[in-house]
């Protein structure tokens, strides 16, 4: 399962990279620098822009060979997960590596063919568009329809309370998931409109067919998204399904987002070179400051904005010479170093912490100490001490299981509600205690037997 | 009508933004009663700040080119006409001007054909 998880992670980055990286949002943008039409064609250029891709394409492949070690470390999931962390950054590190050597190629060239020059830092700005903006893109209101269906898990969860955990993380995916293309919505009516002719009817058509599709594209994957998430609430709260098809389809609900996006995005950037081609009176806009430092965030100080379109790839990036960019920025880095010293701090003390059962003696007193999961009872509360050679198995619900061990807390077939502290091969220890099995046992069979007469004993008195 | 805003040159920005409003209107790009951008909207356009996009407009209406409404937003002035300051603003810019050219030898009918040039052709070439 776990392997399942990163394997598809890993495939979902190095793919997003490889054909995010070279997208090009606007048409005579290559490599984040912009060149005039006639200049598209040039050799030079097309050998630089193979070059980039070749390169990228070497890069995802030595990415790929890298990432296969932590398929054999999945007994220790921390280690896997400190690969896979360490492994994501150097991906993007290394893909925007690569951006910035291939982008100062095409700087030079554009810079020695003097490929309007003149033209450096002019905005053109159409006031008829600009005026009429916000008429472009979808009316934000369709975003209700979304948010109200994110609620559904909610109103289930409510309904059902058995499965309600489940429910109610489904709800909260549903709702941060319409809230963010909210958000992302708003950048694209926000987002600055361009101008490509001197024909206002040209910029309008320009313009509007960008909005349009994109608001349009955060639309679908909100209400895509939502309507998943509520039928599978529905399905979960009737039917009792169980978690690994739930996981599998959230999965594949974000591949489904993932193909709106790009379909949309490409769309936009297809009627825009359309247009483009048609008029003969067009003009570039040439600003390439700002993309010096890759293409992941927009570095300029003369630009107040703090999102923009992005250069390569899709949607929006940081202006990180911003006040609100380098807070944001220092936030998110912040944030996320939180989370991954937290997790894999976490996994790590789960991995190489010991499990031990002890026994205090005066008040017959059973501790199990575990990471996390420790667990203490009265000898009094144990109804039944047996063993088995059966491993057990069923769901787990708050815990962690990997090839080596399994531990915390599980609902076992034919038994249910059970905490899991299993170490070593058969034969396992099952103590029923009101409401709660236990399964227990040593890394030796020796160290097993020996739980085991300790609690048959402590249960005889 | 295009705004072409150069950021790095040295003319303020909202000066740039006010003289090519002013071109705009006098070359009939902009047609009396036409609704221009809102603050929010031009400043998102051009990526500058509110307040620069609002310091021209606010020339631009004290100079009688431009009305704001607070509900629909910025519109060229339906009558637009030469009052008393702007003839005396007019009189002595051409002062200066003329006083300029005659200072560096250009006589009088160099001058006015200058004159007649800009006025009947650059502002009617604009128009068509």
């Amino acid at each position: 399962m776990i392997g399942w998880i990163l394997g598809f992670t890993a495939a979902i980055v190095l793919v997003s990279v490889y054909f995010a990286s070279q997208a090009n949002p606007q048409p005579n943008v290559r490599i984040g620098v912009s060149l005039p039409h006639e200049a598209l064609n040039d050799i030079e250029v097309k050998k630089i822009t193979g070059d980039y891709r070749s390169a990228l394409r070497k890069a995802v492949l030595i990415a790929a060979v890298i990432g296969i070690p932590p398929f054999f470390l999945l007994s220790y999931v921390s280690l896997a997960m400190l690969f896979m962390f360490v492994w994501i950054g150097v991906v993007f590190y290394a893909a925007n590596r690569i951006f910035i050597v291939y982008h100062d190629k095409l700087i030079v060239l554009k810079q020695n063919n003097r490929w309007f020059a003149k033209n450096a830092r002019i905005i053109t700005v159409d006031t008829e568009v600009s005026r009429l903006k916000d008429t472009m893109p979808i009316s934000g209101r369709w975003f209700i329809i979304p948010v109200l269906l994110s609620l559904l898990p909610f109103l289930f969860a409510y309904l059902e309370r058995d499965n309600n955990l489940i429910l109610i993380t489904l709800g909260v995916v549903s709702l941060t998931t319409s809230l963010i293309s909210i958000w992302l919505y708003t950048l694209v009516r926000r987002e600055s409109t361009l101008s490509v002719s001197r024909d206002t009817r040209v910029n309008m058509a320009y313009n509007t067919s960008r909005k349009n599709t994109l608001s349009r594209g955060w639309f679908l994957f909100a209400f895509s998204e939502a309507i998943i998430l509520a039928v599978m609430s529905f399905l979960i709260m009737q039917y009792d399904v169980n978690v690994v098809p739930v996981i599998i389809a959230i999965l594949l609900t974000s591949v489904l987002g993932l193909i709106i996006i790009i379909t949309s995005y490409q769309k936009a950037s297809q009627t825009q070179q359309r247009l483009k081609n048609a008029e003969n009176d067009v003009f570039y806009v040439d600003d390439d400051s700002g993309w010096e430092n890759g293409f992941l965030f927009y570095n300029n100080p003369y630009d107040e904005r703090t999102m923009v379109e992005k250069r390569s790839g899709y949607g929006q990036t940081i202006n990180i010479a911003t006040k609100k960019g380098k807070a944001f920025i220092y936030g998110t880095f912040a944030f996320s170093a939180l989370v991954l010293i937290g997790v894999t701090g976490v996994l790590l003390w789960a991995d190489f912490g010991e499990i031990e059962m002890g026994i205090v003696s005066d008040n017959n007193r059973i501790v199990i100490q575990a990471p996390m999961y420790g667990y203490e009872f009265n000898a009094s509360e144990i109804i039944d001490v047996a063993i088995t050679n059966d491993p057990p198995r069923g769901i787990r619900t708050n815990g962690i299981a990997t090839d080596r061990y399994l531990l915390g807390n599980f609902n076992i077939n034919d038994y249910g509600k059970s905490k899991l502290y299993i170490v070593g091969d058969a034969p396992y220890i099952v103590v029923q205690l009101e409401d709660l099995y236990i399964f227990i046992n040593g890394k030796s069979e020796n160290q097993t037997l020996e739980y085991f007469n300790l609690l048959k004993g402590l249960q005889a008195h | 009508m295009i705004l072409q805003i150069n950021m790095s040159s040295d003319v303020p920005i909202y000066m740039q933004l006010r003289n090519q409003i002013v071109m705009g209107i006098g070359c009939g790009e902009l047609k009396a009663g036409q609704d221009l951008p809102t603050v929010r909207q031009l400043a998102e356009d051009i990526g500058i700040n509110m307040m620069t996009v609002s310091k021209a407009y606010t020339i631009l209406k004290n100079e009688g080119f431009i009305e704001i409404d607070r509900r629909h937003g910025a519109k060229v002035r339906k009558e637009l006409d030469p009052n008393q300051q702007f003839c005396e603003k007019l009189e002595a810019e051409l002062f200066l001007l003329a006083a300029e050219s005659k200072a560096r030898g250009m006589d009088k009918a160099d001058f006015f054909e200058l004159c007649e040039k800009i006025f009947s052709h650059k502002l009617k070439e604009k128009h068509l």
